[in-house]
């Protein structure tokens, strides 16, 4: 649904300078031991992220691309305080001004009420032994939000478009687009600021990417969303995003309004990754 | 190689999963077979090969070449797959036997259809590697899968498809579980090949716009029937079915197209 | 519950919990009436056939055979349980060593349960019996040790295979701590292959039980055991082949109703296999 454009984004891609940050990474690095060959020797240490620097402002859409193993998904739980266990690293990441620091989940619980994630696979992101409606609830419940949970997640369900009675059904019953729908009531559903997706539409079917794409519009104009997303879908991000950072080996390599970088990438690896996007045009005989 | 398929029934359960359809690929033609999931395009895929599950029961015509496959023994089908027909499958992790190394797996159509002895098929293995451009071939056939990375895996499994010279190449969604700069040199691969060899090539996808870097002319299926057939551009152009404008305008939605 | 519901449902969940059902009532009634005293040996009454009076029949010494059986099935039920009670404490604390510790521990736990894993129960049993003395005690030590160190290992990959699914992380993010999580999502997915193994436990108890007893290790003289009693019958196999069925079929009955059920159950917990769900209307976007 391409309506009348959004006044937070300007047509150009540009996010209005005068909106205030909400998230704030400095000096953000992660390292992982990776399994050692010999029984008494430390193993060999991957860097995943190097050093980044990372500005998201209130309303803006901004998009985090890259290459498998470039690291963008690592330095996205980074971000979230959402790390592995084995992940080791320093850096400082801020919230509309409040620190995150990494510890037990009461401590985060402001962070995480005005937050939420929609991961990769639709199959693997909901517990198979629950149903739709306490999964949507999970948020409502791990913060102890007050007020009617049953109203709250038919009402968001009917947001994303699924049947007020998908709440009393298993998710194996539901397809991968439904599935990723369901997902996306799940981070939504505590009304919060940030919406984080990690590849969110990469394992659709490209017919069912756009429906969830056009959600993923409409859920940011309706409740006024910051939208944060991994992917490796050059493509997609013209349709998605206001900004770019391109990462590469863990390090930020370029970063702009997405017009600009996708029309005139300046680094090589930017570069790449535009010119390897398929498109509609046919390419030349041979 | 030319294939024929005509008027292709296929039923299970009493179901109609494909209720006739119609392919036709001209020698050295490349050929996509596009639509939702579900809509048939694997199914076809697997009756040319004659691998459909168990209890299906086809009806109608697939000619390879004019020989006609549908009914053959089984005997007759293992000796076509992997020597005429090649396959390539979508997901390059359960595609390949994470216990046999990856040059044998490739040396394996060869060794099969008894058209080499050892030594010549790891010649061939070796070679077909670097056509595929995996790095350090002569190396690298000695590797198991769990040590390539996901798009060296499905250059394997490319290699493997490819190393008879087969006059029929099958790929079934094959960049679908790739990122998007192993997807484009897979594809700028497939492109090649398939004029190197002189094979022909049916390829299958959901998404329009990898089907626009390697295809030529389009079939597109909805709910088990062809409902559209045109070449690339005119498709893109104006598409005269409601699923390929679906198709099309999802493709467009979904893509970004360079000014 | 759903899951008794669903167990029932189905004849191979419904035949072995009826069985075993029946093996427990028999426990307990027997605690208090058998229909003759199991042990009065009546001289003038031996090797009975079938009547009224000895539906089973009678043994070497004159013994009521249903009496003896039933009054043997309490022995069954008080050794299966207290060896499914050791297993269970033992399983789930490796379990929990081998996956939530400290890395060493992490690492000593698992070469430990790999070593023990590979030690035959029945005839650790045996070892433990001859050094001991035989017992039921030592029959309930055995077993669940045994498959203590079965049920850690199985359930060390278990809980690593939850703990590392999507569908944990996502709870994460949306506030869950380590206990919310062990208990929402962690538990109930890990749990139902640990069913199984708890029934398997069961069902090599009651045969190493009888087993032991057979050979004059397990129960004392006493004791109403089954495989006492086939121990009991077992030189005058040639000339009254029957009355040995009684005991033999308990055993077997139990023994192989234990190894279905724990299937069963697993199977029953698992809402993808409900037999009474159905696909939602295909109204709503894909």
């Amino acid at each position: 649904m391409s309506a009348a454009p959004d006044p937070r984004t300007p047509a150009d891609g540009t996010a209005p300078a005068t909106a205030a940050p909400l998230l704030v990474a400095r000096g953000v690095d992660r390292t992982f031991r990776l399994p050692r060959s010999a029984p008494f020797s430390p193993g060999p240490v991957r860097h995943a992220v190097v050093d980044v620097d990372l500005d998201v402002r209130r309303g803006e859409s901004v998009a985090l691309i890259g290459g498998s193993g470039s690291g963008k998904s690592t330095l996205v739980r980074a971000l979230l305080a959402l790390d592995a266990p084995s992940a080791r690293g320093r850096g400082t990441v801020t919230f509309d001004g409040r620190e995150v620091r990494d510890g037990r989940a009461a401590r985060l619980r402001w962070f995480r009420r005005r937050t939420g994630v929609v991961l990769q696979d639709p199959y693997a992101s909901l517990d198979p032994r629950q149903r739709v409606g306490r999964i949507v609830a999970e948020p409502l419940e791990a913060l102890r939000l007050p007020g009617d949970h049953r109203a709250l997640v038919a009402d968001v369900l009917a947001r994303v478009g699924l049947e007020p009675d998908a709440a009393d059904r298993w998710p194996h019953q539901f397809s991968g687009g439904q599935r990723q729908r369901v997902a996306l009531a799940r981070a939504v559903v505590h009304g919060p600021d940030l919406l984080v997706g990690d590849e969110p539409l990469s394992a659709l079917d490209v017919a069912v990417r756009a429906q969830v794409l056009d959600l993923l519009r409409e859920l940011r104009r309706d409740l006024g969303l910051t939208l944060l997303t991994v992917t490796h879908d050059v493509g997609l991000v013209s349709h998605l995003a206001d900004t770019v950072v391109v990462l590469d080996a863990g390090r930020v390599v370029e970063r702009g309004p997405v017009g600009r970088v996708l029309r005139a990438p300046e680094h090589p690896v930017t570069r790449a990754l535009v010119a390897a996007v398929p498109t509609l045009d046919v390419p030349p005989a041979g | 190689m030319t294939l024929d398929v005509t008027d292709l029934v296929v039923e299970l359960d009493g179901r109609r999963l494909l209720d006739g359809v119609d392919l036709h690929v001209p020698d050295g033609g490349r050929v996509g077979l596009v639509g939702a999931s579900g809509s048939g395009k694997s199914l076809t895929v697997l009756a040319v090969l004659g691998l459909l599950p168990e209890g299906a029961v086809a009806r109608g015509s697939v000619r390879l070449d004019g020989r006609e496959l549908l009914g053959l023994p089984e005997r007759e089908l293992a000796r076509v797959r992997g020597r005429l027909v090649g396959t390539v499958f979508q997901d390059p992790r359960s595609a390949l036997d994470p216990v046999q190394r990856v040059g044998r797996q490739i040396a394996e159509p060869l060794r099969l259809h008894r058209l080499a002895g050892r030594a010549e098929a790891r010649r061939r293995a070796v070679e077909a590697a670097r056509e595929v451009d995996l790095p350090d071939p002569g190396t690298l056939v000695d590797a198991y899968p769990h040590q390539l990375s996901g798009g060296q895996r499905q250059r394997v499994g490319i290699a493997t498809a490819l190393v008879t010279r087969p006059g029929l190449v099958l790929a079934d969604e094959p960049t679908t579980a790739l990122d998007v700069t192993t997807q484009a040199s897979v594809l700028a691969l497939f492109r090649r090949l398939v004029t190197d060899h002189g094979s022909s090539l049916v390829f299958v996808t959901h998404d329009l716009a990898v089907l626009a870097q390697v295809a030529t002319d389009v079939v597109v299926l909805a709910h088990g029937r062809v409902v559209e057939r045109a070449t690339v551009p005119d498709l893109l152009r104006s598409p005269a079915s409601a699923e390929a404008r679906e198709l099309v305008a999802a493709a467009r939605a979904t893509t970004w197209s360079a000014p | 519950m759903t899951v008794l519901r669903e167990l029932l449902r189905r004849p191979r969940g419904a035949v072995p919990a009826a069985w075993l059902a029946l093996v427990a009532l028999a426990a307990l009634v027997s605690r208090w009436w058998t229909p003759q005293d199991p042990f009065r040996a009546d001289p003038y009454q031996q090797w009975q056939g079938p009547s009224v009076a000895h539906p089973f029949g009678t043994d070497a010494v004159g013994r009521d055979v249903l009496s003896y059986v039933l009054a043997a099935s309490g022995t069954t039920v008080v050794v299966a349980v207290a060896s499914a009670a050791v297993a269970v404490v033992v399983g789930v604390l490796l379990a929990a060593l081998g996956s939530l510790a400290r890395r060493w521990v992490r690492e000593v736990t698992v070469v430990l349960v790999d070593v023990l894993v590979a030690f035959p129960t029945i005839l650790v049993a045996m070892a433990l019996a001859a050094v001991f003395g035989g017992s039921l005690g030592v029959v309930v030590v055995a077993v669940g040790v045994g498959y203590g160190v079965a049920i850690g290992r199985v359930g060390r990959g278990e809980l690593r295979r939850v703990a590392t699914s999507d569908y944990v992380l996502a709870g994460r993010a949306a506030g869950l701590g380590a206990w919310g999580s062990l208990r929402r999502h962690v538990l109930p997915n890990a749990a139902p292959v640990l069913v199984v193994q708890v029934s398997l436990a069961m069902a090599t108890s009651v045969l190493a039980e009888a087993g032991l007893s057979f050979l004059g290790y397990g129960a004392s003289a006493a004791t109403p055991s089954w495989g006492r009693l086939l121990s009991d019958l077992q030189p005058f196999l040639a000339v009254h082949p029957w009355t040995v069925a009684w005991p033999g079929l308990a055993i077997t009955l139990t023994v192989l109703s234990l190894n279905l059920l724990g299937d069963a159950l697993r199977d029953a917990a698992d809402p993808r296999l409900r037999t009474s769900g159905r696909r939602p209307a295909e109204r709503t976007a894909p």
